[in-house]
C-alpha cells in the first residue's frame, strides 16, 4: 500500500515541477497569442468581427509578400550554409583535441558580443566614408554607403553564420562526442574508409543532433532583425526588408488587424515546417 | 532536518527571484483620464489659487515695483513711447496690488522732462534711489542720424547718470559714486539694491560689486564661478544666483563663506525675493512657487505652475512679493504688457484638482502650453497633464513613444488629446481612433472666425478629426521678373538657369546642393507626384528631378574674401535678407513660421528697389503645412475639456502670442500678425550691410500696409495641404544621389525611388 502511494505521488511529482514555468508561459505567452489570433479576426479599435478578411488583406499585401520573400530567401541562404560550416568546423576540431580548445573559444565569442557592437562594426566597415569604400577608393574604385544596396542582404548573411557558427558547432561536437568509437573500430575492421564511415556512420548518428541544429538555427535567424534594425531603421534597403521590420512598422502604424493576421499565418507556417522536419527524422529513428 | 533545510533554502530562492523579475512600466504615455470626483472625507483640502490684478493701466515703462516696510506697493512707471520721454510717476497700492492711486506729485516732478530712468530701489528706512539720464533733443537727433548712416560720431559724448537719493521727508540728493565704466565711458550697472549697512551692491550684466556711498568708493567684487543671474541681499550676506545654485558671499569682506544653496530644477529665468519673515528666499519661476528656509535645505514648493498661469511661455516673470498675509504678488510682463499676478491660500479648494485631463505630444509645443495655461485658470478643478514624449534627456525615439501611445490606444486608454504632429494621423482617423470635432470647430470656421481652408483639412465625409492650430507658409522673395513668370518648379528653374547664363557671378538662392533644395521644394511638389493610394507618379517625379538638377548645376561660389560667414544651412529669413540687401543672393526662400519673416526680405527688397513675394512655386499650388495638429481621443472621458482646450488653443487670445510655430488659424489674431509692431518713430532692427568694402547699416523694419495686406491675401487663400514625410524625403534623399553625381539618369534614380517606397506605400 505504502509502495503504491509513493509510486502514485512520483507519478505527478513532474507535473508540480513544470507548473510554475508552465504558468508564467501561459500567463506571457499563451494567453496574448489567444488575444493575437482573436484580433486577426476583428478590427483593430471596435474589435467586430470581420471573419477571414484581415488574412485576405495580408496574403495580397505588397509589403507582407516583399517581407516574407526576403525572410524565406535568407532562410534558405543561411541554414543550409550555417549548418554545413559549423558541421566542417565541428569535424575538424574533433579531430584534434588537443588543439580545440583556443578554437572553440574563438568561434563562440561573436555570440557574447552586443548587437549595438556589431551594428557598430558594421557602419565602420561599410558606411560611404567607411573602411571598405576608403580601401576601393585607393584602388581607384567607388565606394558607396553598402547597407544602402543590394550588399546589405550579404552583409546580414554573414554576419548572422559569424554569429551563430559557434553555436552551432558546438552542439555538433556534442552530437559527435554522443557515437560510440566502437562503430568506427568495427568498421575499420571491415575495411570502410573515412568518408565511407563519415557517410554510413557519422552522419545517421548525428541526425537527431541535426534536427535541434536546424530548429534552433532557424529560429535565431529572426534575431538578426536586430542588426538590421539598428544600422538602417523602419525602412531598410528593399532586400533586407524582413518581416519583423513590417510587423514593427504595422504597430507604430496601428496596423494591430493586419499585424495578428500575419503574425499568426507565419507562426502556422513556421509551427508546420517543425513539424514537418520531426516527421522527417521520425522515420530515421529516434529522436 | 538537513532535507527541510534545503528545500526552504530553494523556496526562498525561488520566491526572490519571482519578486526581483518584475516588470517595469517605462516610455508609458499618460493615461486617459477617469474624470472621477474622489470620495468625500479623502480629499486633502487647501492650495493657492491665481487672480488676475490690474496693473496701473498708463504704465507701460515701468523702473520697478517695490514693497515697502510697511506693507504697500509702489510702482514707477511711465508712459513707452519711442522717441519721446514721458514723465514719470509713483503708483500705489494698499490692498497688496489690488486697486493702484496715481501720485501726482512727488520728488520725481521736477524731473527733466526727456529725463529717463534706468534703475530704482529703496531701502529700509524708506530712502528712494534712482538713476536718470537726460536725452536731450538734441543728442536724440544725433543717436537717429548714426543709426541711419552707421556712422557714430567718433566725438559723442554721451549724457551723465545722475544717481539720486530721496529721504523719506522728499529731500532728493545726488550721489558721487566712482562706478565701474563700460567701453563708452559710461556708469556700468543694470540695476542695484541697497544693504542693510548702507552700501550699495551694483549689478551689470553678470557682475557684482558694492560701493561705499559715504565716499563714493568701490569696496567689493564678487565673482561667482558661473556669474551672476540673480542677487539677494539678507543682512549682511549677499545671496548670488550663480548657475543651478545661490553661492553667499559675506558683504563686508567680499570673500565666499563656502555656503551654496543648491536649485534644483532651476533652469534660468524667474525672480527671487526675501520671504516677509526675513529668514527665507521665495523664488518664482515658470514651474511655481518655492520657498527655502535659510536654516534648512529643500526648496519647498508653495504654488505648482503647471496649475497656474507661471508655466504660460508668454508669462516673463520680473518679480516676486511676499504679503504679510502670506499671499503672493508676481510682476510679469509678455507682449500684451505688464501683468500682476496674484495667489492666494484657499481652505475650501482641493489641494489637487478633482480632475484631470491628459495632453500628448512628441515635441514641445508653446501655443499649446499657453493654452493649458489660460484653460487651467479658468478651471481651477482641472489639472492638465502635458507630456511631451521625446526629451532631449532620454534617448527615446519618434517610433518608440509612437509604439508606446499606440499600446496604450489599443487597451482604450490613451491621453484625453492628441497633438497629432508625426503621429500616423491617416491610420488613426481611419480606424475610429479620434473623435469628431465639427461640432466645436466648424462653428468658428463657418463665422469667419478661422480660415475655414485650413480648419477643414482633415474633414472627411462632414466630420472633422484634427484641426491645425498652427501652419507653415512656403515663401519666396526674388525679383520681380522671377515672381512674374516662374508659376511653377519648370518655369522657377528657367529663370535660374537664364539667370546664371545673364550673370555668372550671381547666385540665385542661399541653399543649393540637391539635397536641400529637394527639402526646401518638397513641400510645394510632393503633392503633385503622390497618387492617392500614396503611390509615386513616375512622370512627376521625374520632372521634379530635372528641374532641381538644372537648379542646383546653376550654383556660384560665395566671394572667398566676403567678411561674415554665409550659413547656408542654418541660414532664416532674417539673414537671408541681409544676404539678398548684400548681392549675395537673388531669392530669398523657405518654410515661414511667423510674418516677422516678412520684415528683412521687405526691407532687402526696397533697398535694391525691386523685388516681390510670393507662395514659393512647385508642382502644386497654393501650398501650406498645417502644423500643431489636434485631435481628441475617442476613449477619453474628457471629451468637454478637450474640446474646450482645442477652443481655446484656436482663439484669439492664444493665437495673437507669436511663438514662431506658425501662422494663426484665428483670422484677427493673423490680421494682427500683419501689423506692425513697432512704434511710430521706432527705427526697427539694424544689419550689417558690406558695400564696396564698406560697412554700412541696413535697416529693417516693416512692410508697408499694401504689401502686406497682398501678402496677407495669398496667405489666406492657400488650400494644398502638404504635409511632412520624413521616411518618402530620405527615401528620396537616398534613391537620388547617384542622379545628381551624375551616375543615373532621372528615370533610373525614379525607377530606384518607386521600388524603394514599395513596401513603405503598400504597408
Amino acid at each position: 500500500m505504502l509502495g503504491s502511494k509513493r509510486s502514485g505521488r512520483r507519478k505527478w511529482t513532474w507535473f508540480w515541477f513544470v507548473l510554475p514555468s508552465l504558468l508564467g508561459v501561459a500567463w506571457f505567452v499563451l494567453l496574448p497569442f489567444t488575444d493575437v489570433v482573436r484580433r486577426s479576426f476583428s478590427q483593430t479599435m471596435n474589435g467586430v468581427f470581420v471573419g477571414l478578411q484581415n488574412y485576405d488583406t495580408v496574403l495580397h499585401n505588397g509589403a507582407f509578400l516583399q517581407a516574407g520573400g526576403n525572410t524565406v530567401r535568407f532562410v534558405l541562404i543561411c541554414i543550409p550554409a550555417l549548418i554545413v560550416l559549423s558541421l566542417l568546423v565541428a569535424l575538424a576540431l574533433y579531430g584534434h583535441p588537443q588543439q580545440a580548445g583556443v578554437f572553440k573559444t574563438t568561434f563562440l565569442i561573436p555570440m557574447a558580443i552586443p548587437v549595438a557592437s556589431v551594428v557598430l562594426l558594421w557602419k565602420v566597415l561599410f558606411h560611404q566614408n567607411g573602411l571598405l569604400s576608403a580601401f576601393l577608393d585607393g584602388l581607384g574604385l567607388q565606394g558607396m554607403d553598402w547597407m544602402k544596396t543590394g550588399f546589405s542582404f550579404w552583409v546580414l548573411v554573414v554576419s548572422y553564420i559569424w554569429k551563430n557558427l559557434g553555436y552551432d558547432m558546438i552542439l555538433w561536437l556534442a552530437g559527435l562526442s554522443g557515437i560510440s568509437p566502437s562503430l568506427y573500430e568495427a568498421a575499420a575492421v571491415d575495411g570502410a574508409g573515412k568518408l565511407k564511415c563519415f557517410t554510413a556512420i557519422t552522419l545517421p548518428n548525428l541526425l537527431p543532433t541535426l534536427y535541434t541544429i536546424t530548429v534552433l538555427s532557424f529560429l535565431n535567424s529572426f534575431k538578426v532583425f536586430r542588426e538590421a534594425y539598428l544600422v538602417a531603421g523602419d525602412y531598410p534597403h528593399s532586400s533586407m526588408y524582413l518581416l519583423q521590420h513590417l510587423f514593427n512598422n504595422w504597430f507604430a502604424d496601428l496596423d494591430m488587424d493586419k499585424l495578428c493576421a500575419a503574425a499568426v499565418l507565419v507562426g502556422l507556417i513556421i509551427f508546420g515546417l517543425i513539424l514537418l522536419l520531426r516527421r522527417a527524422w521520425e522515420g530515421e529513428g529516434e529522436l | 532536518m538537513k532535507k527541510f533545510g534545503k528545500r526552504l533554502l530553494a523556496f526562498l530562492l525561488a520566491g526572490s527571484l519571482g519578486l526581483l523579475s518584475a516588470c517595469s512600466g517605462s516610455d508609458t504615455p499618460a493615461q486617459s483620464s477617469s474624470g472621477d470626483v474622489p470620495k468625500a472625507g479623502n480629499t486633502a483640502m487647501g492650495r493657492y489659487i491665481e487672480e488676475e490684478y490690474a496693473w496701473p493701466q498708463e504704465v507701460t515703462r515701468s523702473a520697478g515695483m517695490f514693497r515697502l516696510s510697511d506693507g504697500s506697493l509702489r510702482v514707477l512707471g511711465s508712459i513707452f513711447d519711442p522717441g519721446t520721454f514721458h514723465p514719470w510717476y509713483f503708483y500705489s497700492s494698499k490692498d497688496g496690488g489690488k486697486s493702484w492711486q496715481k501720485e501726482e506729485e512727488s520728488p520725481l516732478s521736477n524731473l527733466d522732462s526727456d529725463a529717463f530712468i534706468q534703475a530704482a530701489t529703496y531701502d529700509r528706512e524708506g530712502n528712494f534711489y534712482f538713476t536718470y539720464t537726460v536725452y536731450s533733443q538734441e543728442f536724440q537727433d544725433i543717436l537717429n542720424e548714426a543709426m541711419s548712416t552707421g556712422e557714430i560720431p567718433e566725438d559723442l559724448t554721451y549724457p551723465p547718470d545722475h544717481h539720486m537719493k530721496v529721504a523719506p521727508d522728499g529731500t532728493m540728493t545726488e550721489l558721487s559714486i566712482e562706478m565701474d565704466k563700460d567701453s563708452m565711458g559710461r556708469d556700468a550697472f543694470t540695476g542695484y539694491q541697497i544693504a542693510d549697512n548702507g552700501d550699495m551692491v551694483v549689478e551689470n550684466y553678470g557682475t557684482l560689486a558694492s560701493y561705499d556711498l559715504a565716499s563714493g568708493k568701490k569696496k567689493n567684487s564678487f565673482v561667482p564661478q558661473n556669474g551672476v543671474d540673480d542677487y539677494l541681499l539678507i543682512g549682511g550676506t549677499v545671496y548670488i544666483v550663480s548657475g543651478n545654485e545661490i553661492v553667499l558671499y559675506d558683504l563686508e569682506s567680499g570673500e565666499a563663506t563656502g555656503e551654496t544653496i543648491p536649485m534644483e530644477g532651476y533652469s534660468g529665468g524667474g525672480a527671487l525675493s526675501v520671504g516677509e519673515d526675513q529668514k527665507s528666499i521665495v523664488r518664482a519661476d515658470s514651474t511655481g512657487i518655492y520657498r527655502y528656509l535659510l536654516d534648512g535645505s529643500v526648496w519647498e514648493q508653495i504654488v505648482e505652475g503647471s496649475l497656474t498661469s507661471l508655466g504660460m511661455p508668454s508669462v516673463h516673470i520680473g518679480s516676486i512679493f511676499e504679503m504679510e498675509n502670506g499671499d503672493f504678488l508676481v510682476r510679469s510682463s509678455g507682449d500684451d504688457g505688464y501683468q500682476l499676478l496674484h495667489y492666494t491660500f484657499s481652505a475650501d479648494t482641493p489641494a489637487v484638482p478633482t480632475e484631470e485631463m491628459n495632453v500628448y505630444s512628441l515635441s514641445d509645443s508653446s501655443t499649446l502650453r499657453q493654452a493649458i495655461g489660460l484653460y487651467q485658470r479658468e478651471h481651477p478643478e482641472l489639472r492638465i497633464n502635458f507630456t511631451v514624449a521625446l526629451d532631449p534627456d532620454t534617448a527615446i525615439t519618434a517610433s518608440d513613444a509612437i509604439r508606446s501611445l499606440n499600446t496604450e490606444l489599443l487597451a482604450g486608454k490613451g491621453p484625453d488629446l492628441l497633438v497629432l504632429d508625426s503621429l500616423p494621423i491617416d491610420s488613426y482617423i481611419e480606424k475610429g481612433v479620434l473623435s469628431d470635432l465639427s461640432s466645436a470647430v466648424s462653428p468658428l470656421a463657418q463665422s469667419g472666425e478661422l480660415l475655414e481652408n485650413i480648419a477643414n483639412t482633415y474633414s472627411k465625409d462632414g466630420k472633422l478629426f484634427a484641426v491645425p492650430a498652427r501652419f507653415g507658409v512656403p515663401e519666396l522673395w526674388g525679383p520681380s521678373e522671377l515672381i512674374d513668370s516662374a508659376k511653377d518648379l519648370s518655369s522657377f528653374a528657367d529663370w535660374v538657369v537664364a539667370e546664371h547664363e545673364r550673370n555668372p557671378q550671381a547666385r540665385a538662392l542661399i541653399r543649393m546642393k540637391p539635397e536641400q533644395l529637394i527639402s526646401d521644394f518638397y513641400y510645394t511638389c510632393a503633392p503633385a507626384w503622390r497618387d492617392e493610394d500614396g503611390s509615386i507618379k513616375e512622370a512627376e517625379f521625374e520632372k521634379f528631378l530635372t528641374d532641381i538638377k538644372r537648379i542646383a548645376d546653376a550654383v556660384q561660389e560665395i566671394p572667398a574674401d566676403y567678411p561674415y560667414p554665409f550659413d547656408d544651412e542654418g541660414t532664416n529669413f532674417l539673414w537671408g535678407g541681409v544676404y539678398w540687401a548684400n548681392g549675395l543672393v537673388n531669392t530669398v526662400l523657405g518654410l515661414s513660421q511667423t510674418t516677422e519673416d516678412l520684415a528683412s526680405p521687405d526691407a532687402a527688397a526696397t533697398y535694391r528697389g525691386d523685388g516681390k513675394f510670393a507662395i514659393l512655386p512647385g508642382q502644386a499650388q497654393n501650398v501650406y503645412v498645417p502644423q500643431t495638429l489636434l485631435g481628441i481621443n475617442q476613449n477619453s472621458t474628457q471629451q468637454e475639456n478637450a474640446l474646450g482646450l482645442i477652443e481655446t488653443v484656436l482663439s484669439y487670445e492664444v493665437q495673437k502670442n507669436d511663438f514662431e510655430d506658425g501662422y494663426c488659424l484665428n483670422i484677427k489674431a493673423l490680421d494682427e500678425s500683419a501689423l506692425t509692431p513697432y512704434e511710430e518713430g521706432d527705427d526697427g532692427m539694424q544689419a550689417p550691410l558690406y558695400i564696396d568694402g564698406e560697412e554700412k547699416i541696413f535697416q529693417i523694419i516693416w512692410p508697408s500696409d499694401e504689401t502686406m495686406a497682398g501678402i496677407m491675401e495669398k496667405i489666406k487663400g492657400l488650400s494644398t495641404p502638404s504635409t511632412a514625410d520624413p521616411v518618402l524625403l530620405q527615401m528620396i534623399l537616398d534613391e537620388t544621389k547617384d542622379f545628381f553625381a551624375g551616375a543615373k539618369t532621372a528615370g533610373e534614380a525614379t525607377a530606384a525611388l518607386v521600388q524603394r517606397t514599395q513596401a513603405y506605400l503598400a504597408e
